[in-house]
């Protein structure tokens, strides 16, 4: 049997049915909360980063999902209120054990009187990533805001060339919209090279960012502060990206988009450009916003069943680590996405 | 069938070529005479003669060539949670246990689209669609796409889900009860050069919204009473007489009980069922009022479908490699997951069920969390001591020598699931758990040296094993890997008879029935299981294709 495992199949439809069963009668839920997974191996530097994503000032209520609470080791001064299962934190966030399973945590959550606004999950080192994004998706709310993969730097080569750990990297990369190439410091340049160059072998749109303590910016990573609460504040908040490497930039349009030409401009963008967000008019539907959302290679087009008809043009923010020629490159791509112009060929 | 009862004499009574009592006193019979749906007598019509001068009866020759066993016990399964079954067909690559015994390899591409071929004329309702599941693309011959889908049905929507869940293939039936239009705007979804969508649903979103037929199937009103009747057939099929859900509402209390009430109190229905309700989900419904509640189930318990015990989960899975060990923790350096219950507030939560008299059922399947119930075990014991609590550890798959001593000296039993042993101990050694705990899964050697009582349960269908009890004991006495040669762990392979005990009259024990159920003596209820072999008779390595006629049940016979 190579990596996959029957197991991993029959997990999935157990889950999706149980969720079915246990949820679905209830509601028809829209899809409001994004969901996060975080995987890595054990040792990679993943738990510094879910720490520092609960104790980071949020403006929004975060639910981190772990494993086991005992390894987080949250500043106590943060706490507010500690039970079986829930770590309240001060600044609004919690941390939830994953104990009672991923349907039940789940459910619990979404059914309390103040669900969380944002969801961010802990893989285990060795569940199939796929799997578990198919059975949390399962609950309606929850769309995916991404898949992050932290890998360490200096054992990423034996990783990936150890038979017995080659397929649990190789799926965790590849199910990756962000890889985390973590402990840069360590090997310095040249080791940063060959890592970046194993993980693009293993998935070749993969976007990856090299950071020492998995110190990178918690609101780019997840990309909440482009969250549009209205589609104007975009451009404000961007500016104050607190990583200072990062670039956001914006592109408005006054014209429609063809639908098509859109979603592959979304599935072509170059890996430094890590999320793009925006309200967009589409020629097919154009009384109606549609919501263009791009994590790594993952792109949604969704329509916006907001009450209220903002006036305007299209706008769409972009995030990432590009060059200037990018940045033109990229608006110039988007500018051949307006619907008046010709057809791009299929295929191509 | 009861106003045939009516007229039928008192007296039914089974001749066979052989009746196996597993009562030790007397384990071999020529005849068991069933009254009122109990035993009358165990023995031959000369011994029955007492009985048979007073009472009416009559002779019934079907089983006169056949063996006549106690009904089969698997105590620990989950038929609420398995409609996922219903109606989803295999089509992968390796053997896999389903519904039916072992579902066979396809390894071809035409073989894949002959059985799905022979599946879609089978069905009689043409608009219900084809679900199958298990396909992998690397060995089955590449992608599949809507166009050779179609060979196979236009009219019929048909359904594939790929062995690692990354693909649905679907038809273009199947494409239009989607819905999905030309101008789908959904990541993922594949289309041909032209731009016709082809049927593929490749990436995370598309598989969403590919999967929502199947939700759909899953969440038809009657499913779960049309899988609790399907699943009924299939126990009876494998020699199931009673079986105990082992996680009772976990999804929704008052939901499930109906659709248990309905179908297994129907008279059609081949088996007794045991209800054992999850803790956590009382816990959340009545709090500190949750023993008293579950002592209130006793009342709406009969013969056929009763109410029993207590579960407590306290680690995560064996297959999904989320159960607790000890040192040195998996291969990669982790561990898995506890339970929802705190380890140290266990024996609080435990011990109102203590008190009362509850059997409790605690999920253990690695080491570390052993220990932890083990521990639990004996604060339970020094707060109030009792002897006769029979205090389960369910699953037992990864333990120490000395756990299961410990177990005997604080008067516990085990419920091992050990298909595990055949089915994935030798993946383990790679993956998870390193060889040797994977070796040595499901210790049953040791827990017969010390004088553990233990059953052999399936957990069927939350784990990839078959229902199957024949099966269970084939691996406990043989210990085969999934190689067909490797011995795993010798010394813990067990004799047959502890083996058949194990799935008779030591699981009647584990569920509190062995008063009732699991040996053939008099007074006990009238549940056997038919075979055409004698066991005991049959090459160790032959006993799980021993053929399976059916079942009795209450003196009713069950064909398969």
């Amino acid at each position: 049997m190579s990596g996959a495992d029957v197991f991993d199949a029959w997990q999935l439809l157990i889950g999706i049915s149980h969720v079915a069963n246990a949820v679905r009668p209830q509601r028809s839920a829209s899809k409001t909360i994004p969901f996060t997974l975080i995987s890595g191996f054990l040792g990679s530097g993943k738990t510094t980063l879910l720490k520092s994503i609960l104790e980071a000032p949020f403006a929004q209520r975060i639910a981190v999902l772990v494993n086991d609470f005992g390894a987080i080791n949250i500043d106590a001064a943060l706490i507010r209120e500690r039970t079986a299962s829930t770590i309240e934190l001060s600044n609004g966030c919690a941390c939830c054990s994953l104990a009672a399973g991923l349907t039940n945590t789940l459910t619990d959550l979404l059914a309390s009187p103040r669900p969380p606004e944002a969801i961010i999950m802990e893989a285990s080192g060795i569940a199939e990533p796929v799997g578990i994004l198919h059975v949390a998706l399962a609950h309606s709310e929850l769309f995916l805001n991404g898949v992050i993969t932290v890998v360490d730097a200096e054992n990423i080569e034996m990783q990936a060339s150890d038979p017995r750990l080659k397929s649990t990297i190789e799926r965790q990369i590849k199910a990756a919209d962000i890889v985390i190439l973590n402990k840069a410091d360590l090997v310095g340049p040249s080791g940063i090279e060959v890592a970046r160059r194993r993980i693009r072998q293993i998935s070749s749109e993969a976007r990856i960012l090299d950071c020492v303590y998995a110190n990178i910016s918690p609101q780019v990573l997840l990309g909440i502060e482009l969250g549009l609460a209205g589609a104007n504040t975009s451009a404000e908040t961007a500016q104050e990206a607190p990583h200072s490497a990062f670039k956001t930039w914006t592109v408005t349009s006054e014209r429609p988009f063809n639908d098509r030409r859109l979603c592959e401009f979304a599935g072509s963008l170059p890996v430094s450009t890590l999320r793009a967000k925006g309200f967009v008019r589409l020629a097919r539907d154009p009384p109606r916003w549609h919501l263009l959302q791009v994590v790594g290679r993952r792109w949604s087009l969704a329509p916006e069943d907001c009450d209220i008809v903002q006036e305007g043009p299209s706008e769409i923010v972009f995030i990432g680590l590009p060059t200037d020629a990018e940045i033109e490159a990229v608006t110039t791509r988007l500018r051949a996405c307006e619907a008046s112009l010709p057809p791009l060929n299929y295929g191509t | 069938m009861q106003r045939e009862a009516a007229r039928d004499p008192a007296v039914t009574v089974f001749l066979a070529k052989r009746v196996i009592t597993m009562d030790p006193g007397r384990p071999h019979a020529d005849a068991v005479a069933v009254k009122d749906g109990r035993i009358l007598s165990v023995g031959s019509l000369t011994t029955m003669k007492p009985w048979l001068d007073r009472l009416d009866h009559v002779i019934d020759e079907t089983f006169a060539d056949k063996f006549v066993l106690p009904g089969f016990i698997d105590p620990h399964t989950h038929f609420s949670m398995s409609g996922a079954f219903l109606g989803l067909h295999y089509v992968g690559p390796i053997e896999s246990p389903g519904p039916n015994g072992m579902n066979p390899a396809l390894t071809s591409r035409s073989a894949v689209m002959s059985h799905l071929r022979a599946l879609h004329e089978g069905m009689s309702d043409r608009d219900r669609p084809l679900f199958a599941w298990g396909f992998d693309p690397a060995i089955q011959g590449g992608q599949l796409d809507r166009d050779e889908l179609d060979l196979i049905s236009r009219e019929r929507p048909v359904w594939i889900i790929s062995y690692a869940p990354h693909f649905v293939y679907t038809n273009s039936a199947m494409i239009e009860r989607l819905g999905a239009t030309e101008d789908l705007s959904i990541h993922g979804v594949g289309r041909y050069a032209d731009g016709r969508l082809n049927g593929q649903f490749v990436e995370v979103a598309a598989v969403q919204y590919a999967l929502s037929p199947f939700l759909d199937d899953v969440m038809r009103p009657d499913r779960n009473e049309e899988a609790l009747r399907m699943l009924g057939q299939t126990a009876k099929k494998a020699g199931i007489t009673t079986t105990a859900d082992m996680a009772f509402g976990f999804t929704n209390f008052d939901k499930e009980w109906l659709e248990y009430k309905k179908v297994v109190r129907s008279e059609d229905f081949p088996l007794r069922m045991v209800l054992v309700p999850l803790e956590s989900a009382i816990y959340k419904a009545h709090g500190d009022d949750s023993a008293r509640f579950v002592s209130s189930l006793e009342a709406l318990s009969d013969e056929k479908l009763r109410f029993h015990g207590i579960k407590f989960i306290n680690d995560g899975s064996y297959p999904a490699m989320s159960l607790r060990v000890k040192f040195p923790g998996y291969l990669d350096g982790g561990n898995g997951l506890r339970g929802d219950v705190p380890w140290d507030e266990l024996a609080d939560r435990m011990f109102p069920y203590w008190e009362n008299r509850i059997q409790i059922h605690a999920h253990a399947n690695g080491d570390e969390t052993i220990d932890a119930v083990l521990d639990t075990l004996a604060s339970l014991q020094s707060k109030k001591p009792r002897f006769d609590h029979r205090y389960t550890i369910e699953h037992y798959c990864i333990s120490t020598t000395d756990q299961a001593r410990r177990l005997k000296a604080l008067g516990g039993a085990a419920s091992v699931n050990n298909y595990f042993v055949h089915y994935r101990g030798q993946i383990h050694s790679n993956q998870g758990f390193g060889p040797d705990r994977s070796e040595a899964t499901a210790r049953l050697g040791s827990l017969e040296r010390e004088g553990v009582i233990f059953a052999l349960h399936s957990d069927f269908s939350l784990v990839v094993v078959p229902l199957h009890p024949l099966t269970a004991v084939w691996v406990a006495v043989n210990r085969i890997a999934a190689d067909g040669e490797t011995v795993l762990a010798p010394g813990e392979r067990i004799g047959l008879e502890r083996a058949m005990r194990a799935i008779t009259i030591d699981a009647a024990y584990v569920l509190g029935l062995d008063s009732e159920l699991g040996s053939l003596e008099v007074g006990k209820i009238a549940d056997f299981t038919i075979v055409d072999k004698d066991p005991f008779e049959t090459n160790v390595l032959a006993i799980r294709d021993i053929p399976i006629w059916g079942t009795v049940l209450s003196g009713v016979k069950q064909p398969a």
